[in-house]
């Protein structure tokens, strides 16, 4: 597959670096935006983004990939003018992304605490007319906590170590400092505070407005949070079941999806998506 | 005045990602080249290289940082990658960052494997650097073991179920997978031979290796003149996710009697 690549700096202080990928002729599909998951450069966790960027090109879809301002390979403005600047700064790669490739709409990509910024920026700018959204928060609603619940008891039978497993339970109840995995994500949360629910409902109604699609990809890191189909409708009761939004689980899956195949499995999940969008 | 240019270096196919970060007027004859880690500690490792970068810059010394083909942004599919492609686009780097710069000489310092590829490509190029700094270099078999050979996976070929889909990875040679970076197994093989333990310094050219293990130690090739250790913490000497101050201010320390 031949996918034209050129390095592009852009913002008002030239600041923000990216790479544009391009196919290899010119159509009028939308183009995709990736930008940095967390602290992570613009090529994402394990090439992710490099990897997803040019097999999209290959079929037509334009992209950037970029490093918002202070990560990666992007500098901090010397005059930061900006209340939010990383979300100014993805709508200069919109911007950017639209002005090089000649397409008037995009479709932004995140992962973890990106997909923060994708359902806040899809929420007031009008060229996003679609959003993918990697490990995005999830909200357990009774019924969830009731399949935690007997998943992991049908595990621990299957396993037979029932009695470890009781006493590692009540050991985290009674002493859940001494759990590592427990502080480690208390780490987290506490750098990416979780927001109530009906913010998030308003975000994602904002990133579904207008007609525009939103593909959640939940994978085996909010599998205690996201374990039923629908379950973001019964969280969510206001996000309407019409909606264009389509919810899909890698339970095999790890958060950066370190295994080619689970890229693989995420490609082919994109593809189908807009292969629907397309129908429509 | 530091100068910093993204670019894409070399021909389509080939092309590196780099950044320059240029001194002007420049204040010293010698440039550092930085050469990457591979794999999960390359893009873990970024943040250091940019921060070690800007401190060099600062300090009046141009400095190029790039990603080899087959990783990082540069072209090329991992599965594809070749060794002495890496070895070619370090000289290939190093004379881009002579000409862009006007310094006659530089400095390579190399992180991670990136030092293993570094020392490799100093023995054979015609121009090579006045002075090597090998940061944490993969200095034995074990050493090798534990970093590449034991998180290594095989790669399941994908039974085109949906053809209409692109395929993100194909390849006619046996490939293995480490924390979802897919090298062929020669390149593996290749990377084995590249320890310290099996290459000497090179002769005529200042080499010093920063190591926080003792492994090298009682090696008859690599005297205690040519090997440095970190005292530091666990947590100081790592390599990714975090940038050590500390750390940068060491290695800046190694290069600041360069011309």
């Amino acid at each position: 597959v031949s996918v034209n690549e050129s390095c592009v700096v852009f913002g008002p202080e030239r600041n923000l670096v990216g790479t544009l990928a391009m196919p290899e002729r010119r159509t009028d599909l939308p183009a995709f935006v990736f930008f940095n998951p967390g602290f992570t450069g613009r090529i994402g966790p394990t090439r992710l983004y490099v990897r997803l960027a040019r097999a999209l090109a290959g079929i037509g879809f334009p992209s950037l990939r970029f490093d918002l301002s202070g990560l990666g390979d992007s500098r901090r403005p010397v005059n930061p003018g900006d209340v939010e600047p990383h979300l100014a700064d993805i709508r200069r790669g919109i911007d950017e992304v639209l002005r090089l490739s000649g397409s008037s709409r995009c479709i932004l990509v995140g992962l973890c605490s990106a997909t923060d910024q994708c359902l806040k920026v899809a929420g007031i700018d009008d060229r996003v007319i679609g959003s993918v959204l990697l490990d995005a928060f999830a909200y357990r609603t009774p019924r969830a906590l009731r399949v935690h619940f007997w998943n992991r008891v049908r595990k621990t039978l299957l396993s037979g170590n029932l009695f470890a497993t009781a006493w590692r339970m009540l050991h985290r109840r009674l002493r859940p400092e001494a759990e590592p995995a427990a502080a480690a994500n208390d780490i987290w949360l506490e750098l990416r505070p979780k927001p109530p629910a009906p913010v998030f409902s308003s975000w994602l109604a904002g990133a579904l407005r207008n007609d525009a699609g939103v593909l959640m990809v939940y994978t085996s890191y909010s599998v205690g949070y996201h374990n039923y189909r629908d379950q973001i409708y019964d969280a969510h009761p206001e996000i309407p079941r019409q909606a264009d939004l389509r919810v899909c689980r890698l339970p095999h899956a790890d958060h950066v999806f370190s295994r080619v195949e689970w890229q693989q499995d995420l490609l082919d999940i994109i593809v189908d998506w807009l292969n629907r969008a397309r129908a429509k | 005045m530091q100068l910093i240019s993204a670019s894409r270096i070399g021909v389509p196919g080939k092309a590196l990602f780099g950044v320059c970060h240029l001194d002007r007027p420049a204040r010293h004859s010698t440039a550092v080249l930085l050469c990457n880690p591979l794999g999960v500690d390359g893009v873990g490792a970024h943040r250091t290289l940019v921060v070690l970068a800007e401190a060099l810059s600062q300090a009046g010394r141009s400095t190029l940082r790039f990603d080899y083909r087959y990783t990082g942004d540069s072209d090329g599919r991992c599965e594809e990658a070749r060794l002495e492609h890496w070895l070619d686009d370090i000289c290939d780097a190093d004379a881009h960052l002579r000409a862009i710069s006007g310094c006659a000489d530089t400095a390579w310092v190399g992180l991670g494997a990136g030092a293993n590829l570094a020392l490799a490509a100093a023995m054979r190029t015609g121009s090579p650097p006045v002075s090597l700094l090998l940061w944490e270099p993969i200095e034995t078999a074990a050493d090798f073991a534990a970093e590449f050979r034991a998180p290594s996976q095989p790669v399941r070929q994908r039974k085109s179920a949906k053809a209409e889909h692109p395929v993100l990875f194909q390849s006619a040679e046996p490939v293995r997978q480490i924390h979802g970076f897919p090298l062929p197994v020669h390149v593996l093989d290749g990377l084995e031979t590249l320890t310290l333990e099996r290459q000497s310094p090179p002769p005529g050219l200042r080499s010093l290796v920063l190591s926080s293990r003792s492994t090298l130690s009682g090696h008859s090739r690599w005297t205690r003149r040519e090997i440095e250790f970190w005292r530091t913490t666990a947590d100081e000497f790592s390599i990714s996710r975090t940038v050590s101050r500390k750390l940068i201010a060491t290695v800046m320390d190694q290069l600041r009697d360069l011309p």
